[in-house]
């Protein structure tokens, strides 16, 4: 029996759990990141990457912009490469007055926060973005120079090396209990292996639950198309307004939304999504999404459709009932939770990886509305 | 001038041995540290080698690294003639 002591263990090296071990190593607390599989492995590493603040629900807004401008400076800050690129606009592209009206609202809330973002014409988006079709007849876009992509298993891999060098530990091994002494937490225990520990971060998204029952994270499941590296040009992160719908759509298991998300890495591969199959945690293609997907993606922007599709692969989103994070203490005294950040966790969590440290450390007063004891109270 | 192994994404085996240093011990691992295996042919040609150098490296290997559809490129017209109506946005 291999055993380890620290402050604080965190179960999960993905983008979340790596991001708030930076923070915590960073606040001077001794960490032992613990991960089954390998860094990125989950849903941060089968992604499209996206940073966006429009669209973001109103209670993590706020958090998404904080995120954005962290950033900014974030290669400098880890001594990384992270592929990031910022500037780009992202657009929700319209076919039709009901959908324009349906993407209003994601202009005005921008606007609340001082960020740009207007309603277009077809005509002004497609000068924009000539890529798209004729069908589309309107636009929300928002250009404010924060917005774009960035690599996140490299972003994965840059907290977790910074953590290190700041005297974190990482442990390759599935965390299967949680043990407590007296109502407080004290350590977290593999097949061979246990951390002795006053506090524990559970940090790997939909498998969350198997750890803390308590805590309402389902899987829903993503399919992703990879092109080719083309000559093409995405201009930034073109939605659709279906796809506001399918990110807010019912959590019932057994439904599939989709909607149009296409981006283009740094390597120039363009990815294209996107589908939520609720309570879906398996990693198989399903029969008839990926032909979807293609069909929307050519309807859409029609040069698209000479590329090759090299790679179509699957990742699971961990989604709450609400479809906001759980990010803060639940259940015994030392045990937090931040998970649940379904398609949003690689725009929050630098925000994510700040915003738990201060909650660890007292300084910082958790969201109720993000609060991870919200469903079950304390 | 170290050997190329995968040849769509121009990764040498100098790279691959700098993921394993970096404390890489899978085939998608080494995948997603250096772009082996995301060109053009996924892998049908470095998987293995890739994989054959974790053996003399780390020992045992832990699976061969995951294989996606579709098995050779096909273009997006091609798939979305598949697309039947029922499955549409939303």
């Amino acid at each position: 029996m291999k055993r380890l002591h620290a402050d604080v263990a965190v179960i999960g090296a993905g983008i979340i759990g790596t991001a708030i071990a930076y923070q915590l190593a960073l606040a001077g607390r001794r960490v032992v990141v613990l991960e089954g599989r390998y860094p990125a492995a989950g849903a941060s590493g089968a992604c499209n990457g996206g940073l966006n603040y429009i669209g973001k629900h109103p209670a993590l807004f706020g958090p998404a912009v904080d995120s954005l401008h962290r950033y900014r400076t974030l290669a400098a800050e880890l001594q990384a490469k992270l592929d990031c690129c910022q500037g780009l606009p992202v657009i929700y592209a319209c076919r039709g007055p009901t959908e324009l009206a349906a993407v209003e609202p994601l202009v005005q809330l921008c606007r609340d926060w001082g960020l740009d973002a207007h309603l277009v014409s077809g005509a002004a988006v497609r000068e924009l973005e000539p890529l798209l079709s004729p069908q589309v007849t309107g636009a929300a876009v928002a250009d404010g120079g924060l917005q774009g992509v960035v690599d996140p298993f490299a972003v994965t891999r840059a907290f977790l090396r910074a953590a290190l060098a700041l005297g974190a530990a990482f442990h390759r091994g599935e965390a299967l209990a949680l043990s407590t002494a007296g109502g407080k937490v004290a350590g977290v225990a593999g097949d061979s292996w246990e951390v002795s520990c006053p506090c524990v971060v559970v940090a790997n998204g939909a498998q969350a639950p198997e750890l803390v029952p308590e805590l309402p994270v389902a899987p829903c499941k993503g399919i992703v198309l990879v092109t080719e590296r083309t000559k093409l040009k995405v201009n930034g992160c073109i939605l659709s307004a279906a796809y506001l719908a399918a990110e807010h759509a019912g959590s019932d298991p057994g439904h599939t939304a989709l909607g149009l998300a296409v981006e283009q890495a740094a390597s120039g591969n363009i990815l294209i999504g996107s589908s939520r199959a609720m309570g879906d945690g398996g990693r198989a293609v399903t029969p008839g999404i990926p032909e979807a997907l293609a069909a929307n993606a050519v309807t859409y922007m029609p040069a698209l459709a000479k590329l090759q599709v090299i790679r179509i692969f699957t990742g699971v989103r961990a989604r709450t009932p609400d479809n906001l994070p759980l990010i803060g203490p639940v259940g015994p005294d030392g045990l937090y939770a931040a998970a649940g950040f379904e398609g949003v966790g690689i725009t929050l969590a630098p925000w994510a990886g700040a915003y738990l440290a201060g909650v660890v450390s007292g300084s910082l007063r958790p969201d109720p509305a993000l609060a991870a004891d919200r469903f079950t109270g304390r | 001038m170290s050997l190329v192994l995968c040849r769509c994404e121009d990764v040498t085996e100098a790279d691959v041995l700098e993921a394993v240093r970096q404390g890489a011990c899978s085939v998608d691992e080494v995948k997603k540290l250096t772009r082996a295996g995301m060109g053009l042919c996924q892998g049908s040609t470095c998987r293995r080698l890739v994989a054959a150098i974790l053996q003399r490296e780390l020992g045992a290997v832990a699976g061969a690294g995951a294989c996606r559809p579709p098995a050779r490129p096909l273009d997006l017209a091609t798939l979305a003639r598949g697309h039947r109506e029922g499955v549409a946005e939303r």
